[in-house]
């Protein structure tokens, strides 16, 4: 997350991180064990330096600079954390399943200070307004919103966990590890790689690299999915 | 761009978005009334102010007074929530609509799909409505519009896509867009191009479509009255249910506006076109204010207005013009007419501008476009009419009926005509 940045990394632009840091002029400087204080009016690079140097009088405290789309992250994370754990934790389906809309609402605007404008509509196209439609469709056809009846606990919650914390700690490692992932399509494209004409290219185009054929075999799997639940709900 | 322009800019847009939302809604319940009074031979509100004018005033006064009622066991948070879900997705599609150059807030390239995002968000208001009222006919209303809304977004974005493939035919290089600025843009042609004149179809079916969105007659099925008391509204008083009032007719609005802006030319017309023509940079929202600029946004939006309120207009007349369809009607009529037809108007569409050559694409295009649209009005017509192959069209059989009733008034007239003769007859008894 650029713009968030650990003390250790605010060195002016030496480790890879500080680059993306020093591009963002911060205006608060926040440090646990110390008051927000407002930034000094400096040349950015001398503020960096000045910035450190206030850390190291903290006694090694976590210093976080604070931008705007700091902010507006924590509280996207905050409310998508908050409202997973309300979908997976509430007895009463309904709820969960509304709360799964607010869910997927966070992604999209954690989508959107990506800048890719265009997969946070989707998101709330397909994920909000399509897939939890549905869910809440079939519950109310079955008449018994409260899951306390129907399927009560079970005792398999150490596993559970176990199995959440492993993928993760696979997530983080993967991303951690290999940055060259999302750049690698970059390149064949020609448009900003969130903009509706780079998603355009890079999903039909026939001349540059494109991903052409597993989006037909997206659409042809979608394709079957259909033809069965048209098998299975005929009458004759 | 200088921080004082954007933040006038958002100051201004944001003031004229809440109030078009309110007074709309205010100015469309008492055109409905009225308009509606004069299709059925009525007067409609007179009383209060000339005309009736203050009707709507009074009834908004009155909503804002009323006690809110909750039966005992709703579900409370979402029956309180619901409204407000309902609500602020058509506050927000506000965001991309192009009014004029400079009351536009946002020139989102992807402002197409946010507008059939949103839209898909409104349902979720609906459901919750239905479900936390704890009512069963509420309950019916939220499913009958749950299911509806679901079905009838499909040709509604396909019919979308008409105009979308002619910004890329329109605009230099060939690269389309799903702006609204853009589409508007591609519009204002001097030669006079709106899409309407070369997608037709695509006007109709998106509009057919935003009559089931909103929940218009004939697709008032979720809150049809004689069934279902009020749908999903049945447990709401006072301003929540205004809130649910609100929301439709901002509804009405954004789908009256989005095809003003895609199909109608958007703000353009007599004294738009001109000045956005001869002066490129007054339509650069942050280019620099004069008397001349505000004129010309005054005028843009004058244009934008008329179109929209003529649209809404239309929402009215069919209203009192067309019954109720039925549940399968309704779900039949999308799936097996308005997909087809659209999917259609795209490939066809799609392959004229392929394969017909330069000077005469856009010519072939719209009138191919308007023979489809009279296929359609004729397929549907008969469909509605569910007539079997061989019978007389219900226009002509009602054609035919009201010649018999005259010949039947005019016979039974006749010997009252001729009254003198049969005077003396009325004097024996």
């Amino acid at each position: 997350m650029p713009g968030l940045c650990l003390s250790d990394t605010i060195d002016g632009g030496s480790s890879p991180h500080g680059v993306l840091c020093d591009r963002i002029p911060p205006p608060y400087i926040h440090c646990r064990r110390a008051r927000p204080r407002r930034a000094p009016d400096l040349p950015h690079l001398a503020w960096l330096q000045r910035a450190r140097g206030f850390c190291q009088d903290v006694q090694k405290g976590i210093c976080v600079m604070l931008d705007l789309p700091s902010v507006v992250f924590i509280v996207f994370a905050a409310v998508l954390v908050g409202s997973a754990l309300a979908v997976v934790t509430l007895r009463n389906i309904v709820h969960a399943a509304l709360f799964l809309v607010l869910v997927f609402g966070a992604a999209a605007g954690i989508y959107v200070l990506l800048n890719a404008e265009f997969i946070a509509i989707v998101q709330i196209l397909v994920y909000a307004g399509a897939v939890t439609i549905l869910i809440l469709f079939a519950i109310m056809l079955t008449q018994n919103p409260n899951s306390r009846g129907s399927n009560p606990s079970n005792r398999q919650t150490l596993i559970a966990a176990l199995i959440a914390v492993a993928l993760c700690a696979g997530a983080v490692f993967a991303f951690a590890q290999n940055t060259s992932i999302t750049t690698a399509s970059q390149k064949a494209i020609s448009g900003p790689p969130g903009s509706v004409v780079g998603i355009g290219q890079l999903l039909y185009s026939p001349t540059s690299y494109s991903y052409v054929l597993p989006f037909e075999i997206a659409s042809v799997v979608l394709l079957v999915a259909i033809v069965g639940a048209i098998v299975i709900g005929r009458e004759d | 761009m200088n921080i004082g322009f954007e933040i006038v800019h958002f100051v201004v847009n944001l003031l004229f978005f809440i109030l078009l939302i309110s007074t709309n809604a205010v100015i469309m319940v008492y055109a409905e009334r009225k308009v509606m009074a004069y299709m059925q031979d009525r007067i409609g509100p007179k009383h209060y102010g000339p005309f009736g004018l203050l009707q709507s005033t009074y009834d908004v006064m009155k909503l804002l007074l009323k006690e809110i009622v909750r039966s005992r066991d709703t579900d409370n948070s979402v029956f309180i929530v619901a409204p407000m879900i309902f609500f602020a997705p058509v506050l927000t599609a506000f965001v991309m609509l192009p009014f004029s150059p400079f009351v536009t807030q946002s020139a989102l390239a992807t402002g197409l799909i946010l507008y059939v995002a949103l839209s898909s968000l409104d349902v979720i208001g609906v459901f919750m409505a239905g479900w936390g009222s704890n009512n069963k006919y509420a309950l019916i209303g939220g499913l009958r519009s749950t299911a509806q809304m679901i079905s009838y977004e499909l040709p509604l974005l396909l019919a979308l896509m008409g105009p979308v493939m002619l910004t890329s035919f329109v605009s230099h290089g060939g690269v389309g867009s799903i702006s609204f600025t853009d589409i508007t843009h591609a519009q204002l042609a001097p030669s006079w191009r709106w899409f309407v004149l070369l997608q037709p179809l695509g006007l109709m079916i998106y509009y057919i479509c935003g009559l089931a969105e909103t929940n218009r007659a004939p697709f008032d099925l979720p809150e049809a009255e004689s069934e279902l008391v009020a749908g999903y509204l049945t447990e709401y008083s006072g301003m929540r249910w205004a809130m649910f009032f609100l929301g439709e007719y901002g509804n009405m609005l954004i789908v009256s506006a989005v095809a003003t802006v895609l199909f109608l030319g958007g703000w353009s017309g007599p004294g738009a076109d001109l000045a956005f023509w001869h002066r490129t940079v007054t339509a650069n929202p942050g280019g620099i204010f004069s008397v001349a600029d505000i004129i010309f946004n005054v005028i843009a939006l004058f244009w934008f207005l008329v179109k929209v309120y003529i649209l809404q207009f239309i929402f009215i007349w069919v209203r009192s013009t067309l019954p109720r369809l039925r549940a399968d009607q309704l779900m039949q009529f999308a799936w097996l007419i308005l997909i087809p037809f659209t999917l259609a108007n795209i490939l066809i569409t799609a392959a004229l501008l392929l394969a017909v050559p330069q000077p005469y694409t856009l010519w072939v295009t719209g009138i191919v476009n308007f023979v489809l649209l009279a296929f359609f009005i004729g397929f549907i017509s008969r469909a509605i009419g569910a007539s079997p192959k061989g019978e007389l069209p219900p226009w002509v059989k009602m054609r035919q009926q009201n010649l018999a009733r005259q010949a039947a008034i005019s016979a039974v007239a006749t010997p009252r005509l001729a009254k003198p003769e049969s005077e003396p007859e009325m004097a024996r008894r």
